[in-house]
């Protein structure tokens, strides 16, 4: 059984203030794990550099993934996830305040599972975000992952 | 009916009558010897007397009426007709007329029986011959048989006394019961006869009928095929009146039948002149006499007939008499064929003539070399008639060398297939004879060799007077042209002399008149360069002014000319020829020239050099000209990629720009607008007064900025990436956008009317958007119109087609029309109509980016028209 968590990479910290407080009022928000870069958020994934341990972690049910990362950027990241076995089916949803037609249809290419954009109004955001947690933890069925 | 029939049933009738009425009165008479009393004895022959008449009248009535008329025509059946032939001709009725016989007969005894007076015990057994007479008369010999059978054995059983018994009757009794039956059979025999004639003559009817039919059809047949029948007929009595005439008749001649009713009135029209009338008459009287009987044709000769439109036919007439005298004549326009014979026996006879005539040796042999014609002439060279010539082949006539001749010039016409003329040497009768002859062949239809025809010519006097003549003529020649020889050389040579001179003379003066006006400088020199000639060009290009340079030496008016100039000039003596197409000069005074130069030999009378041409000529103005060009162009170049290059930037700037703005620049307005939402959520309590509005500003504040960084971006965006031109149709976009307004907001009201053609050459999704922008304008500015109205049409000015969409809404100021196009820049206040002023921006940058244009017009509260032109 999987460790039932989301991992949100975003390195705007108001942006993650207001998305775990929607993500609070829905009572998840202790399920969720944070990271602010790309590189980071590659090694927490892969198990490498800082988080490198003998015991492969779980993979979170869906990882919402900001575009404008330091380091690496959303979509490189988003690069990696695909081209590695442990995490090529892993349910990623870009979450970002660019409504681009040129990074929602790379975001696909690349192979994102969803786009969504971030409302700018909080009720809005809020309403989005814990839709997207609810839809990711309990509705969708995950793909049977090999180790 | 024929009569005969008739008068032998009025005979037999009649006689049964006779008889009926003769056993009748002698019954009755004897029935009423029965009666004692006056009164009654007379009351009862009255009675007698009257039965018989109305019995006798409807007998004869009913004879008479079923005798048929005699008339050609089917009568009409009466009722009592259909009521007999009912009762004959049908197998149920007969039974019914047996019934009805011994129904009656029985009726009859029971009235008998039941009768309230006693005729004295009379057994009026007359009463009796009522039933067997009406079923003898409707049903026949059964049915009266019948009638009579019961009748007499109930009759002898129950009526004559003493009853019930066959026996110890009275034997006045028994009389008047054997009358009553003879009677009986009598009247059933009769009927019988009755109704045997009527049946015979209903058959005899049918059949007539049928015949009739038959014959009608018949005759409907023949009036077709007589009226559509695609030769010429006429049907015309024994009294030579014309009865009919067909279609085809009228088409021939032209004349309609009312016009010519008699044949006297035909030939007087169509034979207008009287003697070939006279001929025609004759010729038509000879061919009737001669008719050997009647349905058999003949062939009454040809007739020169006048037609009514003038023109003339010859006709072929065959006629027929029939059996009731009147004549079937047809008409066959032969005149084709006629005029066809005739050409042919006339060009025949041409042909014969010629071929009879002709001087030449004519003759027709067929493929395979058997002669098949020969004329006279031919035989007359040959001494032989044309019977002796006709099958023989060449072999047979000539030598066997001369046939060879004839045989191979033959055989190379029928391997060519194209006709041959040639010379043939051929020996006849010791002779050596020349022949020219042209042979040819002749095609059958099948495009086959047939004959081959030769026509040849005796020229063999001819050709040795040409030898004669030739030998002759030369001699002469030889003799005249040594004394012209001498007489014509020295003629010619004094012309030629003359004429050179002239020409010389001539060449000379025009080619000093070339080199003065030759538009470029131009000067010829001897061997030791001394001018011959200079063109004014030269002159004032050196600036010689008026100075006389024949003559003078080249070196002598030019001294700047240097060494290497010489050695030029000299190598140009030599035969050569040099040339440069732009050399720069640097002149005295430091100017700089540029000459295109060429110099070349000339040569004299003898080939040798006699000189040099020199010819130049400034290309300075050209040469500088040219050289600014290139500079401009360089610039020109330098400046465009410079500009481009800007221009590149500025947009890749512009373009990271937006896309910066896109991401960075909503974070904090959504940070302000979230915490200030979370302060009211957490702490709503503890702010007062005023202070939770400021908060509230705050978050309207965020959302405003964001639509306006969204608008931003969609301005930037609408004219971003390349641009594909296709054809676009206005009318089936313009309807789906207004269709899906009317889908979002289903409560407004809006009629909307699309012109049926509208068609531009554009990028679809920047044409869409615009057109999305005027229409949701349009649809937005109508929003307080109870009967909104949107269009878009065509409109057309001298210099564009326009497309326009006007509405009926609130308008705007005309006098700020400017701010129209201008982004963030609204004419109407928020709370009026909401927006943030991009739309029009927008369309404007899209048709502009079009290389199009767009105007607007309007007034307050009386709607808008902007139209686009795109080119």
């Amino acid at each position: 059984m999987r460790n039932k968590t989301i991992l949100l990479v975003e390195d705007n910290l108001q942006d993650e203030m207001l998305i775990l407080r929607a993500l609070n009022k829905v009572n998840i928000a202790n399920r969720i794990d944070v990271i602010r870069d790309g590189q980071q958020a590659v090694d927490f994934l892969l198990n490498r550099g800082a988080y490198l341990q003998s015991q492969l972690s779980e993979l979170p049910m869906v990882v919402l993934l900001d575009i404008g990362l330091p380091k690496l950027s959303g979509l490189e990241v988003l690069k990696i996830i695909r081209t590695n076995w442990r995490t090529r089916l892993l349910p990623v949803v870009v979450l970002t305040s660019s409504d681009e037609e040129r990074d929602r249809q790379r975001s696909y290419e690349i192979g994102a599972n969803s786009f969504v954009r971030k409302p700018l109004d909080f009720v809005e955001l809020a309403d989005t975000v814990s839709r997207l947690s609810i839809y990711w933890l309990s509705i969708n069925e995950p793909p049977e992952n090999s180790p | 009916m024929k009569s005969i029939t008739r008068n032998r049933f009025i005979a037999q009738a009649t006689l049964w009558y006779f008889l009926l009425a003769i056993s009748w009165i002698f019954l009755s008479d004897r029935l009423l010897m029965a009666f004692i009393d006056v009164p009654s004895l007379v009351w009862l022959s009255t009675a007698k007397g009257i039965f018989f008449v109305l019995v006798s009248s409807a007998c004869f009535t009913l004879a008479l009426r079923i005798v048929p008329a005699d008339d050609h025509r089917a009568p009409a059946r009466t009722r009592e007709e259909a009521i007999i032939d009912v009762l004959i001709s049908h197998p149920w009725p007969r039974l019914l007329s047996y019934a009805f016989a011994v129904v009656l007969t029985l009726v009859m005894l029971f009235v008998r029986m039941r009768m309230p007076v006693d005729f004295d015990e009379r057994p009026l057994l007359l009463l009796f011959v009522l039933p067997i007479s009406l079923a003898a008369l409707l049903g026949g010999l059964g049915p009266g048989l019948i009638a009579t059978a019961i009748t007499s054995l109930l009759c002898l059983y129950f009526i004559i006394p003493p009853v019930h018994g066959f026996v110890g009757k009275a034997s006045h009794d028994l009389f008047q019961w054997s009358m009553l039956v003879l009677d009986g059979l009598i009247i059933s025999l009769a009927s019988e006869t009755i109704h045997r004639l009527r049946y015979r003559e209903q058959t005899r009817r049918q059949q007539l009928e049928e015949t009739n039919q038959a014959l009608r059809a018949s005759e409907e047949r023949f009036r077709r095929l007589f009226e559509n029948a695609p030769v010429a007929m006429s049907l015309a009595d024994s009294h030579s009146t014309i009865l009919a005439q067909n279609n085809r008749m009228s088409q021939l001649f032209g004349y309609a039948l009312d016009e010519l009713p008699t044949i006297a009135d035909w030939q007087q029209r169509t034979y207008p002149d009287p003697a070939v009338r006279a001929q025609a008459q004759s010729q038509w009287q000879q061919a009737l006499a001669r008719m050997p009987h009647p349905d058999h044709a003949i062939d009454a000769g040809e007739y020169r007939v006048s037609c009514k439109d003038g023109s003339e036919k010859i006709t072929q007439l065959f006629t027929c008499k029939l059996s009731d005298g009147s004549y079937l004549t047809t008409f066959i326009d032969i005149t084709e064929r006629v005029r066809d014979r005739t050409t042919i026996l006339d060009r025949e006879r041409k042909l014969g003539a010629i071929i009879d005539n002709t001087l030449a040796l004519l003759s027709l042999k067929t493929a395979d070399g058997r002669y098949n014609l020969a004329n006279p002439n031919l035989q007359r060279l040959l001494g032989m008639d044309e019977k002796t010539i006709v099958g023989k082949t060449d072999t047979d006539l000539f030598p066997a060398e001369s046939a060879e001749v004839l045989r191979a010039n033959d055989r190379k016409v029928l391997a060519t297939q194209r006709p041959c003329t040639t010379e043939e040497i051929l020996v006849v009768k010791g002779r050596s004879l020349t022949f020219a002859s042209n042979i040819f062949p002749i095609f059958d239809r099948h495009g086959a060799i047939a004959y081959l025809c030769r026509i040849a010519h005796d020229i063999s006097e001819r050709k040795q007077a040409e030898a004669e003549l030739k030998s002759l003529l030369e001699q002469q020649q030889e003799a005249r042209l040594a004394a012209l020889n001498q007489m014509q050389d020295a003629n010619i040579a004094w012309a030629r002399a003359k004429a050179t001179l002239k020409i010389l003379q001539e060449s000379e003066e025009r080619l000093s008149l070339f080199i003065e006006h030759a538009p470029v400088a131009l000067a010829m020199f001897d061997r030791q360069m001394c001018y011959l000639a200079a063109s004014r060009r030269w002159r004032d290009d050196y600036t010689l002014g008026g100075q006389t340079v024949v003559g003078r030496s080249y070196y002598e008016v030019f001294p700047e000319i240097g060494a290497t100039w010489q050695a030029v000039h000299r190598r140009v003596l030599a035969g050569e020829v040099v040339r440069a197409d732009e050399d720069r000069f640097v002149r005295d005074n430091g100017r700089v020239q540029w000459l295109r130069w060429e110099i070349r030999p000339w040569c004299d009378a003898d080939g040798e050099v006699g000189g040099i041409v020199i010819f130049a000529e400034d290309i300075t103005r050209f040469k500088e000209a040219e050289e600014e060009v290139h500079r401009l162009n360089a610039d020109l170049e330098r400046r465009v990629v410079e500009r481009t290059a800007e221009l590149t930037a500025a947009n890749r700037e512009l373009d990271s720009f937006a896309y910066a703005v896109s991401h960075d620049l909503r974070a904090p307005l959504r940070a302000m607008n979230g915490f200030s939402r979370a302060l009211i959520e957490d702490h709503g309590g503890q702010l007062q007064g005023e202070a939770r509005m400021f908060l509230e500003q705050i978050i309207a504040g965020s959302r405003k900025m964001g639509e306006l960084i969204d608008g931003l971006l969609t301005l930037s965006r609408s004219i971003r990436g390349p641009m594909r031109r296709q054809r676009i149709d206005l009318v089936e976009m313009s309807v789906r956008l207004l269709s899906e307004m009317a889908g979002n907001e289903p409560e407004r009201k809006v009629r909307w009317e699309v012109d049926p053609e509208l068609v531009v050459q554009g990028d679809a999704s920047m044409i869409e958007a615009a057109l999305r922008n005027l229409l949701a304008n349009a649809w937005k500015y109508t929003s307080r119109r109870e009967e909104a109205l949107i269009r878009v049409h065509v409109a057309h000015d001298s210099e564009a087609t326009w497309i326009c969409v006007s509405d009926n809404g609130a308008g705007f100021d005309p006098s700020h029309a400017g701010k129209l196009f201008q982004p963030f820049q609204r004419l109407h206040r928020q709370e009026e109509f909401p927006g943030i002023g991009i739309g029009l921006a927008t369309v404007q940058r899209i048709i502009h980016r079009h290389g199009g244009t767009i105007t607007a017009s309007g007034r307050v509260d009386a709607g808008a028209i902007f139209c686009f032109s795109l080119p």
